[in-house]
């Protein structure tokens, strides 16, 4: 017997990882290390859900977005792409036409302008580690069209947090119109409290302690689904304390908007990297 | 005071693989065509961190100094010497 098959795309899961340009070659050297368990955590749900294409929510680090042209909400639509750009890290990995869902793409544009998200767009650009290693690590080869999805999460003043929440939910309600049988898959880059530069950085490193408190809560309120107390926690200035790319959590929140008040089949915080590795499932 | 000089400076840094080594090797000569006041081009040539936290640089662009070793090769202890003078003014 067959099963007539939907119509319209459908949402099939949402991942949350950061993206430390130490990871590629960490994983590498270590394959049952920590890092490449954690990353392996949530690749096996991505690999489980199989999506079509996958939507990056992404804070750009001043390469393809910085103070001349410094949009709140981007997209990139293009044919394919390449990155990490002119970033020497050791170990990270140089890709090549990256394929992007160029379609997509303008259908989240559209579906923006019609519902008061004047999206930036980028017929032409690059992306840096904060996306390519989330996609080496979830979506080895590239194989997997993707949609940057940029946040400003890293100059302020940054933008509100339900607003960004509300952002996620036009994706969702986007994906829910967009024609043909498409398996969306939607992750966020970033940490849950960092800092990079500032003067509390631990010595010889480039990197300050995070936040734990502020780890511990925000990770606390997704697992239990309480989109509201972390929306309601996540001030401007509350970001701001907890350091200085903390405004990546900005991407979680959009993925929050994904994700309504599902609760996660998987999270499992980093504390030492104020970092969090995350699943949701809409089979779960 | 915008700030773009010293971003725009630290954005080309990173990005731009020509005045990266410009800003490595002769820092006089690869700021003297950007648009900063003479009190931020001080501040980088005297490789005075605390004073560019001070004016309200971003630090993460901030950090892209040692990352590169730009300004003569400033090493991340030098970097880290300079920025944290800013703790003992409450800074």
């Amino acid at each position: 017997m067959s099963y007539p098959r939907a119509r319209m795309a459908e949402l099939v899961g949402a991942f949350g990882v950061p993206h430390m340009p130490t990871t590629p070659l960490a994983v590498r050297q270590q394959p049952n290390g920590e890092l490449a368990q954690l990353f392996g955590g949530v690749r096996q749900h991505v690999d489980a859900v199989n999506p079509d294409v996958l939507i990056v929510f992404d804070t750009d680090h001043f390469a393809t977005w910085w103070h001349q042209k410094l949009p709140v909400f981007a997209v990139g639509v293009a044919p394919e792409t390449s990155g990490p750009g002119t970033d020497d890290w050791p170990g990270l990995t140089a890709f090549e036409h990256i394929p992007v869902a160029e379609d997509l793409g303008r259908h989240l544009y559209l579906c923006g302008l019609d519902a008061g998200f004047d999206l930036t767009l980028s017929e032409e650009f690059g992306i840096d580690h904060s996306i390519t290693v989330p996609l080496e690590m979830l979506n080895p080869a590239m194989q997997r069209p993707f949609l940057p999805f940029w946040i400003n999460g890293i100059a302020p003043p940054l933008p509100l947090s339900r607003r960004v929440y509300a952002a996620g939910q036009m994706v969702s309600e986007a994906i829910n119109r967009l024609p043909g049988h498409v398996r969306v898959g939607v992750i966020a880059s970033g940490a849950i409290s960092g800092d990079i530069g500032g003067p509390h950085n631990r010595p010889g490193q480039p990197s300050s302690p995070p936040d734990e408190d502020w780890v511990r809560f925000a990770v606390d309120c997704m697992r239990a689904g309480n989109v509201d107390d972390l929306l309601n926690a996540a001030t401007r200035d509350r970001l701001q304390r907890a350091g200085n790319v903390t405004g990546e959590i900005l991407n979680w929140l959009a993925l929050l908007g994904v994700v309504g008040n599902r609760t996660p089949c998987l999270i499992e915080p980093q504390m030492d990297g104020g970092n969090a590795y995350a699943a949701w499932r809409w089979d779960a | 005071m915008s700030l773009y000089g010293i971003h725009k400076t630290l954005w080309l840094l990173q990005n731009d693989l020509h005045f990266r080594e410009r800003l490595r090797s002769d820092p006089d000569a690869a700021l003297s065509e950007l648009p900063l006041t003479d009190e931020e081009r001080q501040a980088l040539l005297n490789r005075d961190m605390a004073a560019l936290y001070r004016m309200g640089t971003h630090t993460f662009l901030m950090s892209r100094i040692p990352r590169f070793n730009a300004l003569n090769g400033l090493t991340r202890a030098e970097y880290q010497a300079s920025i944290t003078q800013v703790l003992s003014d409450g800074g």
